[in-house]
């Protein structure tokens, strides 16, 4: 049914969409990377639930107070998953492999959620991933030199040992 | 005729009755409206209606940025007859497809309308550089984006976690890729149907360890349309109605990081809402046969565990077993499922509800299962490990 | 069985609201329950966010929408579409007798978006972006245009209207866009596209608003209740070859089907989408009401159509807009809009529109006790 069989020979057009926001950081955001620049590591605590929020938020999603008090966490966690990354995110093969995962940090939260950071995982092998051995293993935050006020502050969370 | 369901009281059941599908492609030449269009016309041939015979339209389609048009509901609508009727978009990323029958129900239910289309597209190929660019945009931009990731790594992590917890090997997970992929060489919309082994799944490309190429389902353009109708009507329409009697929708909040991603407890909780819905209480036992959403390999074993079928961990002892195959005692993705009939979006979720409706009114064909079936559960998932959509159906 | 909005909440309009998209949806949603007295983590078993992508600047916006309606781990799900759609959706729900109470929000921090002109021409089909590209008003002008022509309105006549609203919306506590207008200067106003002006359009505004529904017999416990008595709407897409122009044909089509549940119009409270000021008489006009005697009627007051200012006086708000109609309306009916009230109306009717490009609009029908 269709006239022109194949993509190849198809007629196309290419548009460019432009879209450009510049978004409020609003409070949360704000003092956690202020909080970043200042290489700590901050949080908010639920005053009825006792869930600890990283990355922090004014308000528990669990019951749903605005009654969050800040709190500084510790920079040293356990790691609850990893991976070993070969592709860029657009799917071009990556010179060197990336090992990122979750960090779970030593914070109790007397809930289901745990304060945890996304991030680069250092001084791990691509053996430690597959065989598993990373999960659970103990980590810190490392700083770069320079703070600009981002999650990059942070280099990676490499193995304490 | 009525039912008394715990607390609720329906008064008409709602039924679908037809359903149309275009063929799942990498690329199609058609534009978005004409894939719409083209499985809206299947559903209402095969239905023996005409478009006029509709009168409210739910729609879904997942992010806009795959085809660059902003209020792209708006776009599609005068395609699949959303002229001068009510047409709603609805959207849970990857759990569309699923979310797209849900709404339809209470369209009906409400008393509102009396037929109602049921559409699910998605055009993934006019993004470039490549469509996985998009994805890009899905991350927290404070907390996830600097780190440049890529959709491929939160599947990695919740995979990598799911081995952990459970102890479930990369070659047992392998199986279901190559049972689905098999599975489609029956689908007539297959795109990537073929006979593969476990050691092809672990030979292929390694893209973020432990996924493979082939442990993937592909990027796909392809629509699907379903008709749904009250139960007075319905039985005008056709001689096999299949009954939509549950369903269930859940969304976990955004912060994927802070959860055991082992289980996913939102996929439970939006089954559950659907099992008592249906009236049922033991799903392992009830369930005949199951769509669950498979956009990975492991994601099929993953959801078939939040959905009751099997004991947390143990869907990969079933697979080896062949218990999951089409003449097994509980067949999982007849259809071939995403990793191999295809994954464009939001019609994959439709997709999975159109093959409760076939497997349910015995035309599936080929591919129908050996056992005889009265009730089924399709299941779709999306956002960032958020969105869980369930459907339960009865012949 | 009926359903009762029983809670409203909202922030703003502002010019520019300095908050982060999720902490506004939550301070909204906090103000909504509590007027609603539910809890949304026991009492609230739907949550509906109406939202899109390119608006947000999030692809998927849905991933955020949860945690700040109380909706985590709950039934909850995104309508692309207005907060009219939303409500449909939700009074549907309600309807359907498997849930109880259902909250809908919408959002709109246009003050964040850079580059609006470009995603608003981003709603058209591609084919069209290249002529519309920076003349995305001109399609509500050649409408205008026809609208004008087909019905003999004058520019005079739209500029004594724009007057009128302009300065009703001084009285209103959202009338944040509101002027004291004189006909002159109107004179002097520069033409965007002619007829259409600059000062037609309603100005953009950041709003939040968030809708409590519930079901017959848990409203009857609320002390304030406005039922919605009955909606619908119709559509058309963004196919701007195929629609009519010079009517609003979509609100027509759609009081088609709730003629016989509105009797007389007198009756009612009205409040209709201005965001562009032709759209006021054009969509009276689709409910029954010719063009130039509305005019008339609304100098004289003889009919009530958007006392508070309507969207000329409080912006508009991309999918909040049609929160900002259901919102006037619903201060009206529970006697809260203040210095622009109106007394002895217990009913009111609402007409929504998406806005350009789209041809997508409803009509809600309230009344209060």
């Amino acid at each position: 049914m269709m006239i022109i069989p194949d993509w190849k020979n198809a007629i196309k057009v290419s548009q460019v969409l432009e879209a450009k926001y510049e978004r409020s950081l609003g409070e949360a955001y704000s003092r956690y990377l202020n909080g970043l620049k200042e290489k700590k590591i901050l949080g908010t605590k639920c005053s009825t639930c006792k869930s600890v929020y990283v990355p922090p938020r004014i308000y528990c999603p669990n019951c749903f107070k605005d009654n969050l008090n800040w709190i500084e966490v510790p920079q040293e966690g356990t790691v609850s998953t990893a991976v070993i990354v070969y592709i860029s995110s657009k799917r071009e093969r990556l010179e060197k492999p990336r090992i990122v995962g979750v960090v779970w940090l030593n914070y109790v939260s007397s809930n289901t959620v745990k304060p945890a950071i996304f991030h680069n995982l250092l001084g791990f092998s691509e053996k430690d991933v597959i065989d598993g051995s990373i999960i659970g293993a103990r980590v810190r935050a490392k700083w770069r030199e320079e703070s600009t006020g981002s999650i990059l502050d942070i280099e990676g969370f490499e193995r304490v040992v | 005729m009525s039912r008394l369901v715990t607390n609720i009281y329906i008064k008409d059941k709602v039924a679908v009755v037809s359903a149309g599908m275009t063929k799942f492609t990498r690329r199609a030449v058609e534009s978005t409206k004409e894939l719409a269009w083209e499985a809206v016309n299947r559903a209402l041939e095969d239905a023996n209606m005409e478009i006029r015979d509709i009168e409210c339209i739910v729609s879904g389609s997942a992010p806009d940025a795959f085809d660059g048009i902003h209020m792209k509901g708006e776009s599609y609508s005068s395609s699949i007859g959303g002229s001068y009727k009510p047409h709603v978009r609805v959207y849970t990323g990857g759990g569309t497809g699923v979310m797209v029958p849900v709404a339809g129900w209470w369209h009906v239910a409400s008393g509102l309308c009396d037929t109602v289309l049921l559409v699910a597209e998605e055009k993934m190929s006019p993004a470039q550089p490549h469509p996985q660019y998009v994805f890009k945009h899905i991350w927290d931009p404070i907390t996830e984006k600097p780190l440049e990731p890529n959709l491929i790594w939160i599947f990695a992590l919740e995979m990598r976690r799911y081995m952990y917890k459970y102890n479930v090997k990369k070659e047992d997970i392998a199986l279901v890729s190559v049972k689905n992929k098999k599975n489609a060489l029956d689908h007539p919309s297959a795109q990537v149907a073929e006979k593969i082994t476990v050691e092809d799944v672990l030979n292929s490309e390694v893209l973020v360890w432990p996924v493979n190429r082939l442990d993937v389902s592909p990027v796909s353009d392809g629509a699907v349309a379903l008709i749904l109708a009250r139960e007075k009507v319905a039985k005008t329409i056709t001689d096999t109605p299949v009954w939509l009697e549950g369903i269930g929708f859940t969304l976990e909040d955004s912060m994927w990081i802070n959860r055991e991603l082992a289980y996913p407890l939102y996929v439970e909780a939006a089954a559950r809402m659907a099992y008592k819905m249906a009236g049922i209480e033991r799903p392992w036992k009830e369930i005949d046969f199951a769509e669950p959403y498979d956009p990975f390999d492991y994601k099929e074993l993953q959801h078939a565990e939040a959905l009751m079928l099997f004991n947390k961990g143990e869907a990969y002892k079933a697979t080896k077993e062949g218990i999951t195959e089409r003449d097994g005692d509980l067949p999982l993705s007849p259809s071939g499922g995403l990793l191999g009939v295809g994954n464009p979006i939001a019609a994959a979720g439709l997709m999975k509800v159109a093959e409760l409706y076939y497997q349910l009114s015995g035309r599936a064909g080929k591919r129908q299962v050996k056992k005889p079936v009265h009730t089924g559960v399709a299941q779709a998932w999306g956002d960032l490990l958020e969105a869980g959509t369930v459907v339960v159906m009865k012949n | 069985m009926r359903v009762g909005i029983i809670g409203i909440g909202w922030l703003g309009p502002y010019k520019e609201a300095n908050f982060h998209f999720q902490e506004f949806i939550f301070k909204t949603a906090q103000k909504s329950y509590e007027s609603s007295g539910l809890d949304p983590r026991k009492d609230i078993d739907g949550f509906i966010s109406c939202q899109e992508d390119f608006w947000e600047g999030v692809s998927i916006s849905d991933e955020f929408a949860p945690d700040p309606l109380g909706g985590a781990r709950r039934p909850t799900f995104t309508v692309a579409g207005d907060l009219m759609q939303g409500l449909a959706e939700g009074y549907m729900m309600i309807r359907s007798n498997l849930f109880n109470a259902v909250a809908i929000e919408a959002h709109s921090l246009v003050s964040d978006i850079r580059s609006l002109d470009s995603i608003t021409l981003a709603a058209f089909d591609p084919q069209y972006r290249e002529i519309f590209k920076g003349k995305v008003d001109a399609l509500a002008a050649m409408d205008m245009n026809r609208f004008m022509n087909e019905r003999r309105l004058s520019r005079g006549e739209i500029d004594e209207l724009l007057v009128l609203q302009k300065r009703k919306g001084i009285k209103s506590s959202i009338g944040i866009h509101s002027l004291n207008l004189s006909k002159r200067d109107l004179e002097n106003e520069k033409y965007s596209f002619y007829p259409l002006k600059e000062i037609d359009k309603a100005p953009f505004s950041d709003f939040a608003i968030n809708v409590v529904l519930a079901k017959e017999d848990l409203a009857k416990k609320h002390e304030e209740v406005i039922w919605i008595d009955d909606l619908w709407y119709t559509s058309h897409g963004n196919a701007i070859d195929t629609a009519e122009y010079g009517k609003a044909f979509y609100i027509e089509r759609a009081f088609k089907k709730l003629r016989n549940k509105v009797k007389d119009l007198s009756e009612y409270y009205i409040e209709v989408d201005d965001r562009y000021s032709y759209k006021l008489l054009q969509h009276l006009e689709a409910i029954g009401f010719e063009p130039r005697r509305a005019i008339e009627d609304i100098i004289n007051d003889n009919i009530k159509v958007n006392e508070c200012g309507g969207l000329l006086s409080s912006g508009q708000s991309l999918e909040a807009t049609s929160g900002l109609e259901v919102l006037n309306a619903f201060l009206q009916l529970t006697h809260k809009a203040g210095q622009c009230q109106v007394k002895g109306l217990s009913k009111a009717i609402v007409v929504t529109w998406r806005g350009l490009p789209s041809f997508t609009g409803g009509i809600i029908l309230l009344s209060g006790e």
